[in-house]
């Protein structure tokens, strides 16, 4: 009995320590969403559930809101099925498949401050983008990527699932190579073709992995800040503004408690959607 | 028995461990402090008994001085620092250069984290509203360089000077002009919006954009506003009530028929396509092209791309500025003081102050003045205004055809008006949904800061 406890002794130190230094001040935090903190007034009153009901009023803070879901679904949705995409591309015979899975995944150890400025020009009214579209005759597509309000969501997620998808690449290749090529096999012999293989030998036998890539990308994209903060800082107006970014915005004018509040919104959305994500995509896993 | 005992004792045993690990460490320092500082005894002992007459001179203590300048940082501070540096050659400098779009929200995280940094430079208006001037700054009422300011009302909060300012009264703001365009279509200087208008559209028929906007900056898409709303208050107590909570922007028609102004030139097609995504940093080679007549800036327009000197120059001689034409014969808006805060939290305040006495010596203030002319802060520094800055001075300034920008009158902070005149722009807002919804966050504001009357 005691041996099999012996180990959980040298966690002790790592979990006193993320107590008080993660879960102590997060949990000091909520409690600051329910008062009238803020820059003005040294006192902080006790102010209940008026941030909330705030943040269910303003127009501007719903806009971030759906901004934040849209952004998080979407690029779930893009990293997920391009990732695998490119994983079932590289994990068949090709012979630059080495330097391919080298080549898509580069974009992730790209530091978002690069992909800020880099696409800034590319996407700019008159940039790279713009100029190849007119030139090829596609004038009517030189769009203005990042100021027009009706697209400008959709430019920053997909600036986002460009960096982001060779990441889920690479979980998906590996549990592709996990998978026995017995299976594969068999399957061929029974005159299975490779949409049938897919679905019914590959997918089924990967959904470990499909839950992890899921459920972190479900939790990058609520969390959005830095790809929406470089391209667009919110704009224009409060077009491409989410959570993360009216929150850093309401520090710089001081309405901290707000802000603090806005944060515990967030964090119950994420907690709550990749729960439930979780729990649907647990009962769809097998286990070879 | 013994399992439980084992069970609670080696996690305790584990913690205890790590506390002496750390007590130690910091023991061996106290032990080697106190080794070095006895051997030094003897040694000055020994000294004492070689020369007892002698004391040591003092040294002065090392001092870095910490300051945050947001990206339009020039040239004059590293002289000016350079020169107090070779005076005082213990203090070290240490700025740090922020992104003037971030500039309020890294001061704001620091002052909640008590990290801010000495001195800070900002304008007197938006510490009087944002930084709760009197909990986190300097008094500086009682320093020498105050006794010698030019227009102290200017640089005062609430009775009392909390910086040392860089000018007078802060810049003139209204619409910068390309003057050699106007010459050559023989444009006159609009009195009233009907004439800017008319001028707009002898610039479209001869294919040059009339309006340069650059709304993805804040800063820039308020200008229009900013100069326009003052001209309706001005001489009216609107502004007063709307501070006292007994009006609202929405209900002033003549502040709907102002924005409404503004939008018609991006309605209208007088201005430039791309308007919501061009930066600051483009006015000063769109306005010089040829390509644009005119575009809502400031005196400060010159300073502003002082980094290009040839752009510079060109800006100061080939544009002039007219105060934005909203009503007929309209006074020109003029901007808040600037300068430099001490924060009363900072470890080196009589240095500090030293150095920001050093600074506005006129030797030092003539130098930033050579390179930033602006309207001189001290009774006995002359500047040489560029002929942007005279022109403005010889039809507005000595003729007292001045008043407030609107940002100066309203008692919040307007950081959030910005994004709504962008949104504004962007067409996902009309004139009025931003008065009201400028009027919900001025109440949010308003009560935050407890005034009086909300």
């Amino acid at each position: 009995m005691d041996r099999n406890y012996y180990p959980y002794y040298f966690t002790y130190p790592a979990v006193i320590l993320f107590l008080l230094i993660f879960v102590t001040p997060t949990l000091i935090g909520f409690g600051y969403a329910f008062t009238d903190w803020n820059i003005y007034n040294p006192e902080i009153n006790f102010v209940g559930f008026e941030n909330f009901k705030k943040i269910l009023d303003n127009d501007n803070l719903q806009l971030c809101i759906r901004n934040t879901v849209f952004f998080a679904l979407f690029t779930c949705i893009g990293r997920n099925i391009i990732g695998l995409l490119l994983a079932l591309a590289l994990c068949s015979r090709l012979k630059t498949k080495v330097a391919l899975r080298t080549i898509f995944y580069l974009p992730v150890i790209l530091s978002y401050i690069v992909v800020g400025v880099v696409f800034t020009m590319v996407l700019h009214p008159e940039g790279i983008l713009n100029t190849i579209l007119s030139a090829v005759g596609l004038e009517f597509m030189a769009l203005q990527w990042l100021a027009d309000r009706n697209v400008v969501m959709f430019t920053v997620s997909i600036v986002d699932i460009w960096k982001g998808a060779g990441f889920h690449m690479v979980i998906f290749i590996a549990a592709l190579m996990s998978i026995p090529h017995e299976y594969s096999e068999a399957s061929k012999i029974d005159g299975a073709n490779a949409v049938q293989q897919f679905f019914k030998i590959k997918l089924p036998l990967i959904m470990q992995s499909v839950t992890i890539n899921i459920i972190l990308s479900l939790i990058a994209g609520f969390k959005v800040f830095e790809q929406v903060y470089l391209l667009t800082n919110g704009g224009p107006g409060y077009a491409s503004s989410v959570m993360n970014t009216v929150v850093f915005q309401m520090l710089g004018e001081g309405t901290w408690g707000m802000g603090t509040a806005i944060n515990l919104v967030l964090f119950i959305v994420i907690a709550v959607v990749t729960l439930i994500a979780l729990a649907y995509l647990k009962r769809k896993e097998i286990e070879i | 028995m013994k399992t439980r005992f084992n069970r609670l004792f080696l996690p305790v045993l584990l913690v205890i461990l790590l506390a002496f690990t750390s007590a130690c460490g910091s023991a061996e320092k106290k032990t080697d402090s106190s080794n070095s500082s006895s051997s030094a005894e003897t040694k000055a002992t020994e000294k004492a008994v070689e020369k007892p007459t002698e004391k040591p001179a003092e040294k002065p203590k090392n001092t870095t001085i910490t300051m945050m300048w947001n990206s339009t940082k020039k040239e004059y501070v590293d002289y000016i620092i350079n020169q107090y540096k070779s005076k005082n050659p213990n203090v070290q400098f240490d700025v740090q250069i922020t992104d003037v779009n971030q500039y309020d929200n890294i001061i704001s995280t620091r002052i909640a984290t008590k990290n801010l940094t000495d001195l800070i430079m900002h304008n007197v208006v938006d510490v009087a509203k944002k930084y709760a001037a009197e909990r986190n700054f300097v008094d500086l009422s009682d320093q020498p360089f105050a006794q010698r300011l030019a227009a102290p009302e200017f640089s005062k909060i609430r009775g009392k000077i909390y910086c040392m300012p860089f000018s007078a009264s802060g810049p003139a703001l209204g619409i910068l002009y390309n003057k050699k365009i106007f010459s050559d279509l023989q444009l006159p200087i609009p009195k009233n919006y009907d004439e800017l208008i008319s001028s707009c559209e002898k610039m479209k028929q001869k294919g040059i954009t009339p309006f340069y906007f650059a709304n993805k900056a804040g800063w820039c898409a308020q200008l229009w506003p900013l100069t326009t709303l003052c001209e309706f208050t001005k001489g009216t107590d609107i502004m007063d009530k709307i501070n006292m909570n007994k009006l609202k922007h929405k209900d002033v028609p003549e502040f709907e028929k102002a924005l409404q102004m503004g939008l018609d030139f991006v309605k209208k097609g007088y201005a430039n396509k791309d308007q919501m995504s061009a930066d600051w940093e483009s006015i000063g080679p769109a306005i010089l092209s040829g390509k644009y007549g005119m575009v809502a800036f400031g005196s400060f327009a010159a300073g502003a791309f002082s980094a290009n000197k040839e752009v510079a120059d060109r800006i100061a001689k080939e544009t002039a500025l007219f105060a934005s034409p909203g009503v007929e014969d309209p006074d020109m808006a003029m901007g808040s003081v600037q300068g430099l805060f001490l924060w009363n939290g900072s470890k080196n305040v009589d240095e500090v102050k030293k150095f920001l006495e050093f600074w506005s010596q006129p030797e030092n203030m003539s130098v930033e003045y050579k390179e930033e002319p602006l309207f001189s802060a001290f009774k006995d520094v002359k500047v040489e205004l560029d002929a942007l800055q005279n022109d403005v001075y010889d039809k507005y300034i000595s003729k007292g055809k001045i008043m407030s920008q609107y940002n100066d009158q309203i008692a919040v902070d307007v950081t959030e008006l910005l994004k709504l005149y962008q949104d504004m722009y962007a067409g996902a807002k009309t004139p009025k949904q931003v008065l009201e919804a400028w009027d919900k966050k001025v109440e949010e504001l308003a009560k935050a800061a407890k005034l009086p009357d909300w």
